[in-house]
């Protein structure tokens, strides 16, 4: 029961100071102010209830001006914390809990949602250079062929070693995506033969498009095209290339100043692989050949050796592995020529962890220490498809986004929200309000470090989504490859990606292209959203382009604080500022405002945006910075529209599906 | 004219009473008990308080206390021994009847009266001339807050401290009137919490009724369809009126 001759009385709003200092996450042992304003002087005895897993405290509140207070230290520990206020007015005990996506107080009669409280470890930090990179996800079968032959020879090997793959002639050819196995099922065994060469000579077009870092799918030895099943931890797939070549594209990106992170898939291994080797493939004692002779056979949990193994997900060709098997351990984490410390010194950037959900904390944390040990900007990024603070799994609060183990995750949360909003799903004020929740609960390190993708290899195409606004996920797979994306929906789908690209690249985290979404390829599910890179029939590379210069000079663009504010249903609007010449970081940033407005709807749209106190998110100092600042002029960077700034109001007229980004002097 | 009135013709100004809401078949009907009506006679640009002659003269039991109440009432509202609420609410509310009595399409109103609010007393022509619409011209709402919308501009020259009136005070005018400032309140109300859903503190800050307290400025600012106000006034007071419909504003 709602009371609500009271509610508009009794207030607490998360993203405000007056009611919670602080705002936003804190470091473990941090003392934090949570409070609630009285307009009614209702209150006669309030308490914090603080909870957390398996523990809830009560804290008794102070009152000072209509204002009750409580002072604490909610954990000397890293955790996902959560709080409501129990109070007691005359008609006995009420509850202010969350409401409006958890920023807002709602008064209540019983116990309802609690307010969200992230608690991280005091020395959690992320590479710099990560938090203002922009990202290019490549599938490298997928991308750019070389005319060295080095894929033939790698078709050859595989077939040498009994494996029946196909090589696609024509770059042009559709994915198979038809059963192709005995039991079947369709298995990925059609190459295209992109190289680790064909990245190298794209690189000049990457870096034209502002690309920093380039995110590579598995490259290691596998028997499928998207190499999840790794066969070979120490070896580039021959179809791809060689060691050296590897060695050779991160010297050559290096020069160009763009960096390349590694896909390491470690929570199980293919069947088809060195350590398990199921089908005799390989010179080695595999744990399914060999036996207890094998060197790796602790890795693996056989319910009966050989044919009764614990598998991911029950596939077959994916033998889980132990993780907390010293063996492994030693191989792949902590040796001094592991796995993870190998690839860094041949010159990758960083890991993105395949389903960092299935690696326990534990082996996370260990992952990270000797990456940072063999190089301290070495980048973790997880794969992590929930709420990354929230998040459960297999029983157990999950602590990997709060300093123990990843800098970063796949924001596909963000994707969905975002997507939502351009597909008129939802308004501006939920996708404001998801994204606040982030900038509000999320470590800042990890925030401003996130990988904020609308594509990527297990999602379909933002451009299909946008321009069809179907699930794909409710299609048979042959239905999708059916699917014919009309001139008019690519239109359409073209016009909402350019919005999309936008709030991307004006908000924290690190914007990601999926390879061919800048040139507007189409794609619904796999195998469907890993076609051969081609140009659809609208490209938005100039688009992907500008937004990435703009992003890269200007650093309140990627290090400048946040705020988020929806003055319409279909008009969102982003606001990043960097004063006093630091960033959020404390490190040296160049000062600037920018106003980052996207209007989804088909009409004109004439709003007005407050810089001093519409965006929530801010902190009281940051707000207090924009009011001093002096500003009196809004100049879009993109279309060249100018707007006066009074008293901190920009009035604007926006054309239909339009993006701008002001900057504010 | 009877009662010694001379000037425009006489219109009829109701203070106080009890007002009655009853949806019918026709929708809205409202009626009313209790009222205490004075003339109003607008001599030389100037609304002049006359007590109306009784309904039914020599019957005093009938009709002769609310002819003395309001011939004191009268008396007292041309004196300026009343309340600046009620002085305003008698000129406003004779304003409003003598227009609307002048026109045969409500439509054609505003080319009647227009004039300049300047956010203070005389907001109190905006609910009266709506209840007269509503309730008196069968107007809907939608209409009846357009034509009343188009009669009036808000005009807001200084940084005087917007006017705060006791809601209550004008329910003891007039109920009606109140429980329409009632409706503009919860209407705005719903249009503060669309664009700032759950920021209970700001849409109390930008309401037009505040603490049982009515903000003549932002009343005004709700129902007049221009606003001319300085840039400082549109910055603070206004700020959530301006970023709720900017087209409105003009800067003076």
């Amino acid at each position: 029961m709602i009371i609500s001759s009271l509610q508009p009385h009794i207030t607490h709003d998360a993203a405000s100071e007056s009611d919670r200092k602080p705002i936003g996450a804190i470091r473990a042992g941090q003392s934090v102010r949570l409070g609630f304003y009285d307009g009614a002087a209702a209150v006669l005895d309030a308490e914090l209830v603080l909870s957390g897993d398996g523990f809830e405290r009560r804290y008794k509140m102070a009152l000072t001006s209509g204002r009750w207070y409580c002072d604490l230290v909610p954990s000397e520990e890293p955790a996902a914390l959560w709080y409501c206020f129990c109070l007691r007015l005359e008609e006995g005990e009420f509850w202010l809990c969350a409401a409006q996506g958890g920023r807002f107080g709602q008064l209540q009669s019983s116990r309802g949602s609690s307010f969200r409280l992230t608690v991280y470890a005091s020395d959690f930090e992320t590479p710099a250079w990560f938090r203002r990179a922009v990202m290019y996800q490549i599938f490298p079968d997928r991308f750019a062929r070389d005319s060295s032959g080095t894929a033939m020879r790698g078709i050859e090997y595989h077939r040498s070693r009994g494996r029946q793959v196909k090589y696609h002639e024509g770059w042009n050819e559709p994915v198979d995506w038809q059963p192709n196995s005995a039991d079947g099922f369709y298995f990925p065994l059609d190459f295209y033969g992109g190289t680790l060469r064909g990245i190298e000579s794209r690189l000049p077009y990457l870096l034209a498009l502002g690309v920093r870092v380039l995110y590579l799918n598995p490259i290691f030895e596998a028997c499928s095209n998207h190499r999840y099943g790794t066969g070979d931890y120490l070896k580039v797939d021959p179809v791809l290339g060689t060691n050296e070549d590897f060695e050779h594209l991160c010297k050559s990106a290096a020069k160009l100043g763009i960096r390349v992170m590694l896909d390491g898939v470690f929570s199980h291994t293919g069947a088809d692989s060195v350590y398990f080797n199921r089908f005799s493939r390989y010179d080695s004692d595999g744990a399914y050949n060999a036996g207890e002779k094998s060197p790796y056979y602790s890795w693996y949990d056989f319910h009966k050796w050989p044919d009764e193994y614990r598998c991911w997900w029950n596939f077959p060709d994916l033998p889980e592995v132990n993780e907390n098997d010293a063996v492994w351990r030693d191989f792949v984490i902590s040796g001094e020529n592991s796995v993870v410390k190998t690839w860094l010194r041949r010159g990758a950037a960083g890991w993105r962890l395949d389903v960092a959900d299935e690696l326990p904390d534990e082996a996370l944390a260990l992952i990270r220490r000797a990456a940072k040990e063999a190089d301290p900007d070495a980048v973790i990024l997880g794969e992590v498809w929930e709420d990354a603070v929230t998040k459960t799994s297999y029983g157990a609060r999950r602590k990997y986004a709060l300093g123990d183990s990843l800098d970063s995750v796949m924001n596909y949360p963000f994707r969905t929200a975002l997507l939502n909003f351009l597909t008129f799903r939802s308004d501006s004020r939920a996708i404001a309000d998801f994204l606040l929740d982030q900038r509000l609960n999320y470590p800042p390190a990890l925030y401003f470090s996130v990988m904020n993708l609308i594509s990527s290899h297990d999602v379909d195409r933002a451009r299909t989504a946008l321009a069809t606004r179907l699930d794909a996920r409710s299609m048979t797979r042959e239905q999708q490859a059916g699917f014919i994306v009309t001139d008019a929906q690519d239109e359409r789908g073209a016009a909402m990606q350019r919005l999309a690209a936008a709030v991307q690249f004006t908000i924290p985290g690190v914007p990601s292209i999926y390879y061919g979404d800048e040139t507007g390829m189409n794609g619904m599910l796999d195998p469907f959203d890993r076609a051969p890179f081609t140009v659809g029939r609208r490209s938005l590379v100039d688009w992907y382009s500008t937004l990435s210069e703009l992003r890269n000079e200007n650093d309140a663009l990627s290090v400048g604080a946040v705020g988020f504010s929806a003055p319409d249903p279909d008009v969102l609007t982003i606001l990043r500022c960097v004063s006093g010449g630091r960033d959020e970081f404390g490190l040296e940033a160049e000062d600037g405002v920018f106003l980052a407005v996207i209007n989804r709807s088909a009409y004109e749209k004439s709003i007005v945006a407050d810089i001093w106190a519409g965006h929530a998110g801010l902190t009281a100092d940051e707000a207090s910075a924009l009011r001093s600042a002096g500003l009196s002029r809004a100049v879009c960077l993109l279309s060249g529209d100018s707007a006066a700034v009074s008293e901190g109001l920009i009035r604007l007229t926006l054309p239909p599906e339009s993006a701008r980004i002001y900057k504010l002097t | 004219m009877g009662n010694g009135m001379t000037g425009s013709e006489a219109v009829t100004v109701y203070f106080g009473g009890d007002a009655h809401e009853a949806w019918t078949n026709d929708g809205l009907v409202v009626s009313y008990t209790g009222r205490l009506p004075v003339l109003a006679v607008n001599e030389g640009g100037r609304e002049r308080a006359y007590a109306p002659r009784p309904v039914r003269a020599g019957d005093v039991k009938a009709d002769y206390n609310e002819s003395a109440r309001s011939a004191e009432l009268a008396a007292r509202l041309n004196s300026g021994a009343v309340p600046a609420l009620t002085r305003a609410y008698f000129i406003a509310a004779a304003r409003a009847a003598r227009a609307a009595a002048s026109v045969g399409r409500i439509s054609d109103l505003p080319s009647k009266l227009h004039c300049e609010l300047s956010g203070g007393l005389d907001a109190i022509i905006l609910p009266e001339l709506l209840r007269l619409l509503l309730d008196e011209r069968r107007a809907g709402w939608d209409e009846a807050m357009g034509v009343v919308s188009e009669c009036f501009d808000l005009r807001m020259a200084g940084s005087a401290t917007p006017g705060a009136v006791p809601l209550g005070a004008i329910a003891a005018l007039q109920q009606r009137t109140a429980s329409l400032i009632r409706a503009v309140n919860e209407k705005l109300c719903s249009r503060l919490w669309d664009t700032w859903p759950g920021d209970w503190r700001r849409i109390g800050e930008s309401a037009v009724i505040r603490d049982g307290e009515v903000c003549t400025e932002t009343l005004c600012a709700e129902m007049c369809s221009r606003i001319f106000c300085t840039k400082e006034r549109r910055a603070s007071s206004l700020r959530s009126m301006y970023i709720l419909s900017p087209a409105r504003f003009t800067d003076i």
